[in-house]
C-alpha cells in the first residue's frame, strides 16, 4: 500500500478537494483506496454523503486494540472506502499525547490496512500539530497544494525547513499548484518560478473553477458529475504525475524534491 | 452469508432495466415510501463494459504456484492485479525479505496491453518481482478473456447515500489460444448472469434486509460466478499440464491397447503444442512438442513386437521426419539460451566479442523457424498426425501381433529389464579409456530406458519413481557430456557461418575457440564423473530396486509369448 497525505500548514487551498478527487480518480483507474478524514470539519465525509458510524469515535479508534476496520464506510463509487470524521477529532492532539509512541501511532493502526488497500490518502486539518508529525511518520509522501502566492510559498518554505532534520521515514514532498487563476498576474508570475524543476513542483496545477466550488452542491467528486470537464482532467493527471512520483520514490528512485533554500529564493526573486 | 455479493433471479425472466424488473416483479420496492420494509429509493441507473483477461504461461505456472493474473480495462488503460488464488497460499512472496499478510493483492498500471507476455515486457515492481522466478523462460499467454456488459443500480437512503447497487450483466467468455485455432467450437460462451446484490462497505445490513425482502418475494438466490466456473464453462482445466500427464494404466490390459493410449496421449502433447510452435510463443513449446515425437519414436522402435504390417513403419519414418524438421530451430534456441551461461567465466573482450555471435543466432533462428514453420504447415505434416490418430483409434487387429493381447505390465517389464541390464553391461565395460561412442550408446540406452518408465509408470507400483530418479542421477551426467559436444559443434558450425556470411569479423573466431576450451574441458569433466555416477546407479540397493520391479513380469512374459507362438 502506498500511503499519501494531503497536507499544508495553511488553511482553505485545496485539500479536501485534492483528496476527495484524487481518491476518486484512484478507484476509477481500479485501485482500492482508503480516504482518512482526519480534520474535524469533517468536510470530507460531508462531501461523500458519509457520517461516522459513532461518536467520539476518534478516541475509539486509536485506542481500541481491534483495528481500524470497522469504522470503514464504502462511498457511493467503486473501490473507494471511507474513514470518516467526526467532530471528537478536535481532541486527536490529546488523545495522541496519552498514547506511549504518539508520533508513531497512527503508523501503526494503520498497519493491519495495508493488505486491503493499494492506497490510503489523508486529508489534514492544517497546522503543524502532534497529528501532523503522527501523519509524517506514517506516509510515503505529503501532497502539498500551493495557491500561487507568495504567501503560500512562505508557508511551504516552514513545512520543508520544519522537515529537514526529520530523518528517516521522512516523507517525499510533492507540492503542486491550486486555485491556479492564470488572469492573476503573480498567479502567472509564481507559476513561472516554480515551472523550474529545483523548485520541485508536480507539473500540473489545479486551475481555479466555479466547477470545483460547485462540489459542495453535488456532494460528489468534480469527474462523477462532470467527468470531460478541465479540473477532472487535470485531476486525473495530477494523479498520474504523483503515482510515478510516490511508486519512483518506493523503488528509491525519488524525483527532485524541492529545498527549502530554493523555495526562499523564488519567494524573495517575487517580493522584489 | 458471503456479504460481498449476493446473486437471485427474479420470478420473471424480462430484460430490460433492473429499475423496470424491480417495479414488475416487487411492486412495492424501489419507491422509498411504498414499502416499509424496503426503505430504499432507486437511484440513477447506469450502463456499464468491463474488459477483462487472466493470464497463464501454457502450463499454468502462476496457478499452479497459488496466483493468479489478470489484467483489467480502467480509466483509458489497463490495469493489471495478482492475488491468490482461492483456496491457496501461493509459496514466492518477496523472497523472505519482510513477513507478509497471508492474503496479499497488487494492483498497478500497465502502460500497453500486449497479447503475450515475456519475462522482460513486464513492468518492474512488486508483481514483475513475484512472477518472473516463476515463469521462467515462458510467455504469459491471455488463457480467458471476459467481456462485461451490463448495467447498475444503486439503491440509496433518506440521504442519497448508496447503501446496496444492484447489478444485471452479460459475461462473455473466450478462450484466445482456441479461438485462434478457428475450427475449435466451445471457444466461446456467453452467461447472463442472475442480478447481483453487491454490498457497499460498512452497510451490510441494508444487503440483509434486500436480501430478505427479495426471498420472501419469492426470488431464489444463486451461485455466484468464480474464475473456475468460468474456466470449466470453457472446458479449461487451469493447473493442469500437458506435458506432466500421466495416464493410469490396469496392469492387466492388454499391451497393445495401452499402448495406442500411450501414443494418443502423445500425440495429445503435440497437438496442444503446436499452435504455440508456430506462432512461437516462447521457445518451450517447440521443446514440448520435439519431447512428444522423440517419445513417441522411442517407444514406437521399443514396441515393434506388438504391431505388423508396413503402415507401422511408414508412420515410424514420417515421424523421423518430422523430428528432424523441427530439430534446426531447436539447436539455435538451445545456443542462444545456452549462451549467456557459458560466456560468464570468459574474460570480458571474449565477451563481447561473442555478442556479434549471439546476434547472429538470432537472425539466423528467425531464418530457419520461418523454413519449419512452412514445413509444419504442409499438408503432409497436418496429414501425418491425423492419420496417426486415425489408426491408433481404429484399432485394427490384423496389424497387431499375438504379443499385443499379453498384460502390458508384462510386456513392458520384458522390455525395459533388457535394456537395463544393457545398460549395466556396456556401462560396467567402460573405463576412461574407451572411445566416446561407448558413452552415447549407453546414453541411448538409458533414453529408452527413461521414456518406457515415465509412459507406462502407470502399470508399475509406486516404488518405479525412486528407479526413475535413480536412473536420472546417470542421465544428468551422460546429457551434459553430450550436450558439451553437440555444443561445440554448433557454436563452431555458426561461428564460421556468421563469418562467412560477414555477420561477424574473424576476431570471432578467436573468442569462439575460448568458448570451445570451456566446453571441452566440462566435457572432460563429465567423462570423469561418469564412473562415480555409474557406481552410484549399480548399487546393488539400486540393483535390487529394479529386479524386484521387473525381472518377475519380465519372465512372465518370455513365457506367454512362447506358449502363444507354440498355439
Ligand atoms: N480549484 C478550485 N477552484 C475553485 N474553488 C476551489 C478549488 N478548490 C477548492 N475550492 C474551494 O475552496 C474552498 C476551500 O477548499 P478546500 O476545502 O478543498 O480546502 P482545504 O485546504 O481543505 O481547507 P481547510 O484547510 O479548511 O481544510 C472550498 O469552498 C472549495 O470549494
Ligand atoms: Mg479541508
Amino acid at each position: 500500500m502506498h500511503s499519501l497525505a494531503v497536507y499544508s500548514i495553511k488553511g482553505g487551498v485545496g485539500k479536501t478537494a485534492t483528496a476527495v478527487n484524487l481518491a476518486y480518480v484512484g478507484a476509477s483507474l481500479g485501485y482500492r483506496v482508503l480516504l482518512w478524514d482526519l480534520d474535524p470539519q469533517g468536510a470530507t465525509s460531508y462531501y461523500l454523503r458519509v457520517k461516522a458510524k459513532v461518536k467520539g469515535g476518534g478516541r475509539r479508534m486509536l485506542q481500541a486494540k481491534s483495528s481500524l476496520d470497522r469504522w470503514i464506510l464504502g462511498s457511493d463509487f467503486d473501490g473507494f472506502d471511507l474513514l470518516p470524521a467526526d467532530f471528537s477529532y478536535r481532541h486527536l492532539d490529546l488523545v495522541l499525547q496519552e498514547s506511549k509512541q504518539p508520533r508513531q501511532k497512527l503508523a501503526e493502526v494503520l498497519e493491519p490496512l495495508t493488505s486491503q488497500y493499494d492506497w490510503l490518502l489523508l486529508d489534514c486539518a492544517p497546522s503543524i500539530s502532534l497529528v501532523s508529525e503522527g501523519v509524517f511518520e506514517a506516509v510515503d509522501a505529503l501532497l502539498v497544494p500551493t495557491i500561487p502566492t507568495t504567501l503560500s510559498l512562505r508557508t511551504l518554505e516552514q513545512l520543508l525547513k520544519h522537515l529537514k532534520d526529520w530523518g528517516r521515514g521522512r516523507p517525499q514532498v510533492l507540492p503542486f499548484l491550486s486555485m491556479l487563476e492564470r488572469r492573476k498576474s503573480l498567479h502567472r508570475k509564481v507559476a513561472e518560478a516554480v515551472a523550474r524543476s529545483e523548485a520541485g513542483f508536480l507539473q500540473t496545477a489545479i486551475p481555479f473553477s466555479a466547477l470545483v466550488e460547485a462540489m459542495g452542491k453535488h456532494r460528489s467528486p468534480v469527474a462523477a458529475y462532470s467527468p470531460r470537464c478541465g479540473p477532472a482532467a487535470c485531476f486525473r493527471k495530477l494523479w498520474a504525475e504523483m503515482e510515478t512520483a510516490v511508486t519512483a520514490g518506493a523503488d528509491g528512485h525519488a524525483l527532485q524534491e524541492p529545498k527549502a533554500k530554493v523555495i526562499a529564493e523564488i519567494h524573495k526573486a517575487l517580493q522584489n | 452469508m458471503n456479504l460481498e455479493s449476493l446473486a437471485f433471479s427474479p420470478p420473471s425472466s424480462e430484460t430490460g432495466s433492473i429499475g423496470s424488473r424491480l417495479a414488475e416483479a416487487l411492486p412495492g420496492a424501489g419507491n422509498a415510501t411504498g414499502d416499509r420494509n424496503f426503505p430504499w429509493a432507486a437511484g440513477k441507473e447506469t450502463k456499464f463494459a468491463q474488459q477483462r483477461v487472466y493470464l497463464d504461461s501454457f502450463d499454468w505456472r502462476l496457478w499452479r504456484a497459488g496466483w493468479i493474473l489478470e489484467t483489467v480495462q480502467a480509466g483509458n488503460g489497463w490495469q493489471w492485479r495478482l492475488f491468490p488464488r482461492p483456496g491457496a497460499s501461493p509459496s514466492s512472496s518477496n523472497g523472505g525479505k519482510k513477513k507478509e499478510n497471508p492474503y496479499q493483492e497488487f494492483r498497478g498500471r500497465l502502460n500497453s496491453s500486449r497479447k503475450q507476455y515475456a519475462a522482460e515486457h513486464l513492468p518492474d515492481g512488486p508483481i514483475a518481482d513475484r512472477i518472473r522466478p516463476l515463469i521462467g523462460i515462458r510467455a504469459l499467454l491471455p488463457r480467458l478473456e471476459l467481456d462485461i456488459q451490463g448495467r447498475e443500480l444503486p439503491l440509496v437512503d433518506g440521504r442519497q447515500k448508496t447503501v446496496v447497487r444492484l447489478r444485471q450483466q452479460r459475461r462473455h467468455l473466450r478462450n484466445p489460444l482456441w479461438a485462434a485455432a478457428a475450427e475449435q467450437a466451445g471457444a466461446e460462451v456467453t452467461l447472463e448472469d442472475p442480478l447481483l446484490l453487491k454490498s457497499v462497505r460498512g452497510f451490510e445490513k441494508p444487503l440483509r434486509q434486500v436480501a430478505a425482502y427479495f426471498t420472501e418475494n419469492g426470488w431464489q438466490t444463486q451461485p455466484t460466478s468464480t474464475l473456475l466456473s468460468d474456466f470449466e464453462a470453457l472446458e479449461l482445466e487451469p493447473g493442469q499440464d500437458p506435458a506432466r500427464y500421466v495416464l493410469t494404466i490396469d496392469p492387466e490390459a492388454p499391451a497393445g491397447q495401452v499402448t495406442r493410449d500411450v501414443f494418443l496421449t502423445l500425440l495429445d502433447n503435440m497437438e496442444s503444442c503446436l499452435d504455440g510452435c508456430l506462432a512461437g510463443w516462447d521457445t518451450e513449446f517447440l521443446h514440448d512438442f520435439r519431447v512428444a515425437i522423440r517419445r513417441t519414436r522411442s517407444i514406437q522402435g521399443q514396441m515393434r513386437l506388438l504391431f505388423q504390417g508396413p503402415t507401422y513403419d511408414r508412420f515410424r519414418q514420417s515421424f523421423r521426419w518430422l523430428g528432424g524438421l523441427t530439430g534446426p530451430t531447436r539447436d539455435l534456441d538451445v545456443l542462444h539460451l545456452k549462451l549467456a551461461g557459458y560466456q560468464a567465466g570468459l574474460p570480458v573482450a571474449v565477451q563481447q566479442s561473442l555478442g556479434d555471435l549471439d546476434r547472429y543466432l538470432e537472425r539466423h533462428e528467425a531464418q530457419v523457424r520461418r523454413k519449419m514453420v512452412r514445413s509444419l504447415r504442409t499438408q503432409r505434416a497436418q496429414r501425418l498426425l491425423l492419420d496417426w490418430r486415425t489408426w491408433l483409434l481404429a484399432g485394427t487387429e490384423s496389424q497387431q501381433t499375438v504379443a499385443a493381447e499379453v498384460p502390458v505390465s508384462q510386456i513392458a517389464a520384458a522390455r525395459i529389464w533388457k535394456i537395463y541390464r544393457r545398460v549395466l553391461k556396456k556401462g560396467k565395460a567402460l573405463t576412461p579409456q574407451s572411445p566416446a561412442e561407448g558413452l552415447h550408446e549407453v546414453r541411448l540406452d538409458c533414453k529408452k530406458l527413461r521414456y518406457l518408465m515415465e509412459m507406462y509408470r502407470g502399470a508399475f507400483p509406486g516404488s518405479i519413481r525412486r528407479c526413475i530418479r535413480v536412473l536420472k542421477g546417470l542421465q544428468d551426467n551422460l546429457g551434459d557430456f553430450n550436450d558439451y559436444e553437440v555444443h561445440q559443434v554448433l557454436f563452431r558450425a555458426e561461428a564460421l557461418q556468421a563469418v562467412e556470411k560477414k555477420a561477424a569479423s574473424e576476431q570471432i573466431l578467436l573468442a569462439v575457440g575460448r568458448l570451445l576450451e570451456v566446453l571441452d574441458q566440462r566435457q572432460q569433466g563429465e567423462r570423469e564423473a561418469f564412473a562415480g555416477r555409474f557406481r552410484e546407479f549399480a548399487t546393488d540397493d539400486h540393483q535390487r530396486w529394479f529386479r524386484d520391479l521387473f525381472r518377475r513380469p519380465a519372465k512372465q512374459a518370455e513365457k506367454a509369448l512362447e506358449a502363444a507362438h507354440r498355439a
